[in-house]
């Protein structure tokens, strides 16, 4: 464990430790996930070999303010790889959510570190913007170190039972936890500088504004955001293969306007979520700026024959002004930059889209859940993630998966994650 | 003489058989019982396998009718730690509109609706219960005949015969038909049976204890068995309140905070 985490964790219990103490708590409630876990590495081109082990431990405390009436929620999410090479968290992601939050009648304000979640797409939903995302897990379903939550003002109002308006502000955002060694461009003789901030400073302030109703026949949002994008873009000073430089990792503000909806559609529930984001780069000239585009996301969630609970989901994005970038005096150079970064920004085409399928089953009394997530690119590439977790007891549950894409594994040098096929296995503590 | 005469019109009057009730009236009286403004309590829920082996669930429950057609639950569970925080929100309806239902997922932090009571094989947490089980039937949509009476597990009871219109719906449900067997009375259901669509036996509802709440009956304890494979789930209500429960339980809102 680095300086650093040891220096977050005490910080954060001492913050736990006065936290509790300070306040009144007659409703205080404890939960904590904790497990042990290893993935190995199964890509047959590279042969068997350790990738990562895991201990990671999530305590939650919260409790309700009575005399003051405001709920109160502190978490923190601790990691560490015990074999191996040994590193763990960064000291700032230790404290995960950790906020209050004061009901009234008729609009609840939350102050503090917390979790967001817009749309109704559970899985690339377009409308998920507010915060940053671990981009290196080595499962797509990882639920336990992906998202984190940013420090906020929230204000949520509600006019009826069925309708919620929420305004949310964001001061400071952090990036998508990316790779943090330099990534060199053979091809154009360039070198990627990440940015090792933890926050991003430049530019500040992100608002987010929702419009939701959960009615008897659908249920609808409506989105506005105007923030300050996760995903870097990058400044790139030329684009020769005769001259090298550093390309940096610098952060922008986005608009994203969308609307969804989810809906009873006979045995079924179908969701959409349109989002048009806007990006600053509009014209798309900017070899190293993301594009606009406008993405739907359309999603299926059905019960199938043999007691399978199954939801299918089916992404489409359309990249505006896709590869409108200056190629300059070296077009070979600058086309490979541009597939990188478009890789990279996952607008590798005008138009993508791809189907993802969720398979589910549990026997023995939901003791064991069996689970098989597919995702298909329209491509020979095809991801394969069967999964699998026993309860041996109410508490304690072993379970295990793999995580495999047929074909080689794409071959960018800013691809983001250096693991290929894998399998994992996990022992989990819940209380 | 015309002593005479009124006595033999009562001996006459009195040894006639009472009105028969028709099934739909004996539904009727029984729909009544159960329209309890308001309930409350901590719901406890075995799941007992074949071999004896137990896993419980618990959570905290809530209902209220919203007038004469609409019903809504609220379930928030406490335990095992798999489940803790999740919320499911159901409202139903009696008059032919189709039921709404949400559930919370704490791990992800979403509401999502789900329509997962149309199957019959979405067992609720494992049990033996379906998500439709957990719905008062509406009988709009079912054809119902009245059996002739009995005594089971003895008690004299009403014999209601009852079966989706349509054999799309028979399927989506997975039972064929149903036996519901009323107390004379006090006419709460104290047993349902559950046949496949094989026309078998697959479960069976018994009501173990009940509240009495003047014109309201409230079961709360009630286990439901499958035949066919052994298993076995209990319910037990404890706690209950008839405490007004506030509106605002059954919206997102509460859903999500709570």
């Amino acid at each position: 464990m680095n300086r650093h985490s040891r220096t977050g964790l005490c910080v954060v219990s001492l913050i736990i430790f006065f936290f509790c103490g300070a306040v009144s708590l007659p409703a205080q409630e404890f939960r904590f996930v904790s497990f042990f876990d290893y993935y190995g590495g199964i890509e047959p081109e590279d042969g068997y070999e350790n990738v990562r082990t895991r201990l990671f431990m999530h305590p939650r405390f919260s409790g309700f303010n009575t005399s003051l009436n405001f709920e109160w929620v502190l978490s923190a999410q601790l990691w560490a790889q015990p074999l191996g090479e040994q590193y763990a968290i960064d000291a700032e992601d230790i404290l995960f959510e950790a906020y209050l939050m004061f009901p009234f009648e008729k609009f609840d304000f939350s102050l503090g570190q917390k979790l967001v979640t817009y749309g109704f797409a559970d899985v690339y939903g377009p409308l998920n913007i507010l915060h940053s995302e671990n981009k290196l897990v080595l499962s797509l379903d990882e639920s336990y170190d992906k998202r984190r939550p940013d420090p906020l003002i929230q204000i949520r109002f509600y006019p009826t039972f069925e309708d919620t308006i929420e305004l949310t502000y964001v001061p400071v955002t952090r990036p998508d936890r990316e790779r943090t060694d330099q990534a060199a461009l053979p091809q154009s003789s360039d070198t990627v500088v990440w940015s090792d901030d933890p926050y991003i400073t430049d530019p500040l302030h992100s608002v987010f504004f929702t419009y939701s109703r959960y009615g008897r026949k659908a249920d609808i949002q409506l989105l506005y955001g105007w923030y300050v994008e996760h995903t870097p873009d990058f400044r790139v000073p030329e684009t020769e293969l005769a001259i090298s430089s550093d390309i940096t990792a610098v952060y922008r503000k986005k608009h994203t306007f969308g609307a969804a909806y989810s809906t009873r559609l006979g045995n079924s529930t179908l969701s959409q979520d349109f989002a048009f984001n806007l990006t600053e780069d509009l014209s798309g000239t900017d070899i190293g700026a993301q594009n606009s585009d406008i993405t739907i996301n359309t999603q299926l969630l059905t019960n199938l024959p043999a007691d399978i609970l199954g939801q299918f989901t089916l992404v489409y994005s359309c990249f505006i002004n896709h590869d409108e970038y200056d190629p300059g005096s070296d077009p070979d150079a600058a086309g490979y930059l541009a597939s990188e970064i478009q890789s990279f920004h996952n607008q590798p085409l005008q138009h993508i889209a791809f189907v993802v399928g969720h398979f589910e089953r549990t026997f023995f009394r939901n003791r064991l859940k069996a689970q098989l997530n597919t995702a298909f690119f329209f491509s020979p590439k095809i991801y394969i993630a069967p999964r699998f977790a026993y309860s041996l007891t109410d508490y304690w549950a072993f379970e295990g998966g793999a995580d495999i894409t047929l074909g080689d594994p794409p071959d960018y040098d800013l691809r983001r994650n250096p693991s290929n096929d894998n399998f994992y296995v996990r022992m989990v503590y819940r209380y | 003489m015309r002593t005479i005469l009124s006595a033999v019109f009562l001996l006459f009057v009195s040894i006639l058989p009472l009105p028969a009730q028709t099934a739909e009236e004996i539904i009727s009286r029984n729909a009544k019982t159960l329209e309890i403004p308001s309930i409350q309590g901590s719901f406890n829920l075995e799941l007992i396998s074949k071999n004896g082996d137990v896993r419980k669930i618990e959570a905290r429950a809530y209902q209220k009718h919203m007038g004469k057609a609409q019903n809504n639950r609220l379930f928030i569970f406490d335990f095992p730690p798999t489940v803790r925080g999740t919320g499911l929100l159901l409202h139903s309806y009696f008059d032919g509109r189709e039921n709404n239902m949400w559930i919370y997922l704490p791990a992800i932090q979403r509401i999502k609706r789900i329509a997962l009571e149309s199957s019959g094989g979405g067992y609720f947490m494992g049990s033996d219960f379906t998500y439709r089980d957990l719905i008062d039937n509406d009988y709009t949509n079912m054809d119902i005949e009245r059996l002739p009476d009995e005594n089971v597990d003895g008690v004299d009871s009403y014999i209601v015969k009852s079966w989706d219109k349509t054999l799309e719906q028979r399927q989506e449900h997975g039972y064929d038909y149903l036996l519901t067997y009323y107390r004379k009375d006090i006419y709460m259901v104290h047993r349902r049976e559950y046949f496949d669509l094989n026309g078998e036996l697959l479960k069976v509802y018994s009501v173990g204890d009940f509240l009495d709440f003047g014109p309201y009956i409230y079961p709360t304890e009630i286990s439901m068995t499958n035949i066919q494979t052994g298993h076995r789930s209990l319910l037990k209500l404890a706690d209950v309140s008839t405490e007004e429960v506030p509106e605002r339980y059954f919206t997102t809102r509460y859903l999500q905070n709570n």
